[in-house]
């Protein structure tokens, strides 16, 4: 170990006692150190899009459904069965094609951290409010809306008598509830196991309830939220920690950590310097080289999954020269992506053959659209869209500055200093941008006017090909929500249509195939890399388990003895 | 009782060993700064495709060092090792005075031109709004450089042009109190007397008599404003408001390489820091050099 490691980890250990506090004393807590503590626990607020906002809300609320587990993968980490659906909320359920009316009946004897026992009516209040689209960022109306639940269209936005909820979700006894969907849809599954229809505490929360907010949503902004998850909500200091303690009367048992502090240590040297010291038993978020650094580390296990984190580069179909179908395929074939995946993830990364986690069912790699680094085959493309060795291309310098997340620099650096060396080499005259994280949500999803920039932090939360292409390809005009790229395609987009409303499993995955294949032949998204969601813990920590949203479930873990 | 005649001693010239410490850093720093990227081994802003390759032990440095002049090593040595970025870090260190040079060169050339002059006109001159200026002076001395030039190059946008202009900014008053004082005192000696009782004009005064023999002061300044400014430059690009990578840069490396120190990779940052260092120091003792001489003389 270097001197300067030494004088670091030294360093670190002395202020870490102030940070840490007994936390991590009782065999049975946990310290976790994330780069932030939940901003907000509402998830129809801005705090929904937060990763660390996310992992509070599963922590503390339930869903309805959720996956079956399939075996560990090489690592240990245990994997969802995407193709079997188990109930949570929900104990058994059934679906009438005629009626396109699903029955759920309700999990009994279920109690939440105040003391109220779930009941249909909490099933109503969370659909209720859904509907309401009264928070800032109405996801729960999205998802019902991507569902096809009857009555959760757009409409909403402009009528207000549209926002009551009719009998689409309907209350049959204290534990039955029906919901009809407008048309047959796929997605009504595993849209109800995403954080965005999380079931509340509809007493708890009426309780919280103010004239101005008849929906709470300030009070879950800043005070809590009660719903009948694993844990409890002990304390909430924003920008500082949170703490979670287990529901004695959780329906899957009492968690086996009773006692979880999540601390906001915002430099990833930090977090790993404090689980060196033993301080901390869990970390995420760490750059791809302070993973690697930690494999060898006594005492610590580094574990990941190929889950839906990828890398891809984004190209906007607006802007010129990337209307031009010659030039986007040169910056693909210009792309260094071996170099990516062994400078930027040190092997933990790789190359992404489709625009779909290649771990989602319906996922296609287009044999025929697949684009290997050549840099020649990039100059005669560029020579073939009247750019030979890149002269003319100075005309769009802007378009050419590679944005990216200037917070992301430690991870983000080496591969975009890669990409410019190698796309230079090929004639583009790429600069580097490294821009606020909320510059670049603005731009991406407000503005939509980044023409050219590396994206890390997308993944379809819904687990379906089809989720994916609805959140990110179909064009604005046709629903889609999140079309960053200014794609429009109207064979996309009525492929899609079809798609949505096709009952045959089969079918439907040939339509999505098809969609697949088209974005890839215009690309739509230029796939980089797929990249290992990783975590690094105590070795004594067991039952690490992956979940779509990537937040970790506390009632997934326990020590060995 | 004899007295022995002795020849009386040459008035001996001392050698101010700072001072030329001080001008032999500047001269060096300013030959990097005008040939750094001509020099360097690698391109300073492309990856070599070796990552955080450590620099090679001293013990190696003359078999590498003959190896370079003779040409029979494969590739240049890397001989502070390279980055994360897999760039080469002595290449970077030698390029980063273009930038860091520029940035404090013209910055201190701007806010010593409009020092010097607002400072002029505020000395020599009695009006409301050169009281108004000084006013303004003060306020804007009140803020810490380091939080207003960010505030600054955050809402201009992140360039050299932008911070060279807040660097100005930044600097003016210092030059505008510094000559308005020296100009209060100019004003009031014999020869302004006199150039007044031939007939010159009062701009005449100010400009062709008072201005050259106020000039001093801000010169001096000049040679400590420049350390700080380059200090300043690297500070900006180390919290992410100053140059855009992947330009060489000093702040901007040690600011990329402070994370990878706890991994045991401490050349990505420390090399640049030492130039810093160094470069800030030599600035710093010429200025004080010349200030003794003027103080002197």
């Amino acid at each position: 170990m270097g001197i300067l490691r030494k004088c670091a980890l030294a360093g670190t250990a002395i202020v870490v006692p102030a940070l840490a506090g007994p936390a991590a004393v009782n065999a049975a807590e946990l310290l976790f150190l994330a780069e932030d503590v939940p901003a907000g626990l509402n998830y129809d607020g801005p705090a929904a899009a937060i990763p660390t906002s996310q992992t509070g809300m599963v922590n503390l609320m339930e869903p309805l459904f959720g996956y079956a587990t399939a075996a560990p993968n090489e690592d240990g980490v245990i994997v969802p069965d995407f193709s079997t659906f188990e109930g949570r909320l929900v104990d058994t359920w059934s679906y009438d094609e005629a009626t396109l009316t699903w029955t759920l009946n309700l999990r009994q004897g279920v109690m939440g951290c105040g003391g109220a026992t779930f009941n249909a009516d909490d099933v109503i209040y969370t659909f209720e409010r859904a509907k309401s689209v009264s928070g800032a960022a109405p996801i729960g109306w999205f998802l019902s809306n991507v569902a096809s639940i009857d009555g959760f269209t757009p409409d909403v936005f402009g009528d207000e008598a549209a926002r009551a909820l009719g009998d689409e979700v309907q209350r049959i006894d204290d534990y039955t509830v029906t919901i009809r969907q407008s048309e047959p849809n796929a997605l009504f599954l595993p849209v109800l196991t995403i954080f965005g229809l999380h079931i509340f505490d509809a007493e708890l929360m009426q309780a919280n309830a103010t004239e101005d907010d008849p929906w709470s949503h300030d009070y879950t902004n800043n005070v809590g939220v009660p719903s009948f998850g694993p844990y409890c909500l002990e304390s909430w200091a924003k920008d500082d920690e949170i703490v979670f303690t287990a529901n004695p009367d959780y329906y899957r048992g009492a968690p086996a950590i009773e006692r979880v502090v999540m601390k906001r240590v915002p430099q990833s040297s930090n977090r790993v310097v404090i689980l060196r010291t033993g301080q901390a038993q869990l970390v995420q978020k760490l750059t791809p080289r302070e993973f690697d650094s930690l494999r060898e580390a006594s005492g610590i296990t580094v574990a990941g999954v190929s889950g839906n984190e990828n890398l891809f580069v984004h190209m906007n179909f607006d802007v010129p020269p990337f209307n031009d179908p010659l030039v986007r395929e040169a910056v693909a074939r210009a792309m260094p992506y071996d170099q990516i995946i062994q400078a930027g993830y040190f092997g933990q990364a790789e190359r992404w053959a489709g625009v779909v986690p290649s771990s989602y069912p319906g996922f296609v790699a287009p044999a025929d659209h697949q684009y290997d680094t050549d840099t020649d085959a990039a100059a005669a493309l560029l020579e073939e869209a009247g750019y030979p060795g890149g002269a003319g291309l100075e005309a769009f310098e802007d378009a050419f500055q590679l944005t990216y997340v200037a917070e992301k620099e430690t991870t983000l650096g080496p591969i975009v200093t890669a990409i410019q060396s190698s796309l230079r080499q090929a004639g583009f005259p790429v600069t580097l941008n490294p821009i606020p994280q909320t510059q670049y949500g603005d731009r991406q999803l407000v503005q939509r006017d980044l023409p050219f920039a590396i994206n890390d932090q997308e993944k379809p939360i819904g687990v379906d090909a089809g989720y994916a292409v609805q959140l990110f390809f179909v064009s604005p005009e046709a629903g889609g929500l999140n079309n960053m790229v200014n794609y429009r395609n109207p064979d996309v987009d009525g492929l899609w249509a079809e798609a949505r409303v096709e009952p045959d499993q089969a079918a439907r995955d040939a339509l999505l195939a098809e969609i697949q294949t088209t974005l890839m032949d215009d690309i739509a998204w230029l796939p980089v890399v797929e990249y290992r969601t990783q975590w690094a813990y105590s070795d004594r920590l067991q039952g690490m388990q992956w979940h779509p949203d990537n937040s970790i479930r506390f009632f997934d873990l326990s020590y060995a003895e | 009782m004899t007295v022995a005649s002795e020849p009386m001693d040459k008035p001996r010239r001392r050698i101010d060993v700072l001072f030329l410490i001080g001008v032999s850093i500047v001269s060096l720093t300013v030959f990097l700064a005008l040939f750094g990227p001509v020099l360097a081994p690698y391109d300073p802003t492309v990856a070599t495709g070796s990552y955080a390759v450590p620099p090679p032990p001293l013990a190696d440095w003359p078999r590498l060092f003959w190896g370079s002049i003779t040409g029979s090593l494969d590739q240049p040595p890397h001989w502070f090792g390279t980055d994360a970025s897999g760039l080469d870090v002595f290449s970077r260190v030698i390029a980063a005075p273009r930038i860091d040079l520029t940035i404090a060169l013209a910055a201190n050339g701007l806010s010593l031109v409009f020092g010097v002059l607002l400072g002029l006109a505020a000395g020599y001159y009695k009006h409301w709004w050169t009281e108004v200026m000084m006013r303004a002076s003060d306020v804007l001395q009140s803020f810490p450089v380091f939080i207003s030039a960010m505030i600054l190059v955050a809402l201009a946008g992140r360039s050299m042009t932008n911070i060279v202009i807040a660097l100005a900014l930044l600097y003016t008053p210092i030059y505008i109190r510094l000559t308005r004082s020296e100009v209060l005192s100019q004003k009031v000696r014999g020869y302004v007397e006199a150039a007044r009782a031939i007939g010159n004009s009062e701009a005449v005064i100010a400009f062709r008599h008072v201005l050259p023999n106020s000039l001093a002061p801000a010169l001096i300044q000049a040679s400590v404003t420049i350390g700080f400014a380059i200090l300043l430059t690297a500070g900006l690009s180390f919290v992410g408001a100053g140059v855009r990578p992947p330009a060489p840069e000093w702040g901007l490396m040690i600011s990329t390489g402070a994370n990878q120190v706890i991994l045991g990779e401490w050349w990505p940052s420390v090399f640049p820091g030492i130039a810093i260092s160094v470069t800030v120091f030599g600035f710093a003792v010429l200025g004080n050099a010349l200030e003794r001489r003027y103080d002197g003389a």
